[in-house]
């Protein structure tokens, strides 16, 4: 099936943009190749969102089937992991809506108190502990700071994909990841302090 | 499950209901054609909003229905009858539309949707006073199928009819027009539309600017019908409606300025 591009290796050296022309204008059986490619980072960043594995393979099954049916309207010239998590991002709220989840910030916490306090927090983490935070925490965070911090951090996509994805302006990514970054910050310190005395007593 | 079945699992889900043609590819016309739809429907809100605004703008213009407030209670339903409250509504839900349809483009979120938006209102405002000023408006009025929409003085063809949601220069409790005649405690008005009305008044009128009418001003009066020519005014005062006569249209544009008092 795939002679004419140098067989699974030929197609596995495909850009994904060059992968979708062909699945457009050749041949449909290649688009199991962009789904083996994106099948994991889908479901990982589903599952950020939504935390019930079983509901994110169905919003990742589900983007898939609509990222095929829209195929063609896809511009060759932006990128297509920005588009396929754009459509991820969208079932993955209408999922959220249709169960009415939606976290709120913790307790007493609010951003306002959070964005004069606990800048000194925030400065004592480095990078993988950041990263470590973001991974236990995302839960606790609405999905406003939650689904570019997951992107940013976890999925290591650069504020101007971030901005495609989300369909926010640049500046308004780095505002979200940075009030994101405080909360957690608040959220992880208060979490840690709570496992300390519980361990203690 | 393990993590390599559940894999293979969605992959071959996906590619099941491919196969069974279950879910199809939208041809590339489609996107087109929806691209094209997108853009007329953009354009036709801008242009709607802009037709509307600029009605709206002429309406206020050549009824000057604030004026009508300075009568009190007399004046609240001229106000009404001559505010235009259905242009602007229409115009709102334009831009209301044009703000929903350009959310669609990536310039909404790449530049800034409420700078966006600030501009769309500013651009809608301006073009329906550039319009307005052209004498846009007084053009258009003669063409038979928008005559009843922008009334009786700029419209000559037979199928002259009442705007469907306002009246034109006369309503049942007020009148407007331009002095043509000043008697003792009486002037003569001529409307727009034509019709000569002689308004009276006694000492329990609201005069709010004086009595000192002159040949050529353009007063509003509240009160009540007498018969069909003569009103009797509870309130009567220079009114800054600016319409533009036909012969000032074919002379040139020529702007009422309203007398100082």
């Amino acid at each position: 099936m795939y002679y004419h591009l140098g067989g699974m290796e030929g197609v596995a050296n495909l850009t994904d943009e060059e992968l979708v022309h062909l699945v457009c204008t050749k041949d449909q059986e290649l688009y199991r190749e962009v789904v083996h490619r994106y099948q994991d980072k889908l479901m990982r960043y589903a599952t950020y969102l939504i935390r019930d594995d079983a509901r994110a393979t169905d919003v990742v099954q589900e983007a898939f089937i609509k990222a095929f049916i829209n195929l063609r309207s896809f511009n060759p010239k932006k990128k297509f992991s920005s588009w396929i998590y754009r459509i991820v991002h969208n079932e993955a709220i209408n999922n959220i809506k249709k169960h009415k989840r939606e976290m709120p910030l913790e307790g007493d916490i609010s951003v306002e108190q959070v964005a004069v306090g606990s800048l000194d927090e925030e400065e004592g983490f480095d990078k993988r502990q950041l990263k470590k935070m973001v991974a236990s925490c995302l839960d606790r965070l609405p999905l406003i700071y939650s689904s570019p911090l997951a992107l940013f951090y976890l999925e290591g996509k650069p504020y101007e994909e971030i901005s495609d994805v989300l369909r926010i302006p640049i500046g308004t990514v780095g505002t979200r990841i940075s009030r994101g970054k405080r909360l957690l910050a608040t959220i992880w310190t208060r979490s840690e302090f709570a496992s300390y005395y519980s361990l203690r007593s | 499950m393990p993590k390599a079945e559940k894999k293979r699992d969605l992959t071959k889900k996906v590619m099941e209901q491919i196969h069974k043609g279950q879910v199809k590819m939208h041809p590339h016309i489609y996107f087109v054609i929806g691209s094209l739809l997108l853009g007329i429907g953009l354009a036709g809100a801008v242009a709607s909003t802009i037709l509307f605004i600029n009605l709206a703008l002429f309406r206020l213009r050549t009824h000057a229905p604030f004026g009508f407030l300075r009568f009190g209670e007399f004046g609240l339903r001229p106000f009404f009858a001559t505010f235009p409250w259905l242009p602007l509504f229409v115009a709102a839900i334009g831009f209301a539309g044009a703000a929903i349809l350009l959310r669609h483009y990536e310039i909404s979120y790449k530049k800034g949707f409420v700078g966006l938006v600030v501009g769309l209102l500013a651009l809608v405002l301006t073009t329906g006073l550039l319009l307005d000023s052209a004498g846009f408006n007084e053009r258009v009025g003669q063409f038979r199928p928008l005559g009843p929409l922008y009334q009786g003085p700029f419209y000559q063809g037979p199928f002259h009819r009442e705007p469907f949601y306002q009246e034109p220069f006369a309503g049942e409790d007020w009148v407007a027009g331009e002095v043509l005649k000043v008697g003792d405690k009486e002037i003569v008005v001529s409307t727009p539309a034509g019709k000569e009305v002689t308004i009276v008044w006694d000492k329990t009128t609201r005069l709010p600017l004086g009595s000192n009418f002159a040949v050529g001003d353009r007063v509003q009066a509240v009160g009540q019908w007498q018969d069909e020519d003569t009103f009797v005014a509870k309130g009567i005062g220079l009114g800054d409606m600016r319409w533009r006569t036909l012969d000032d249209r074919v002379r040139g544009i020529r702007d009422y300025k309203m007398p100082k008092p």
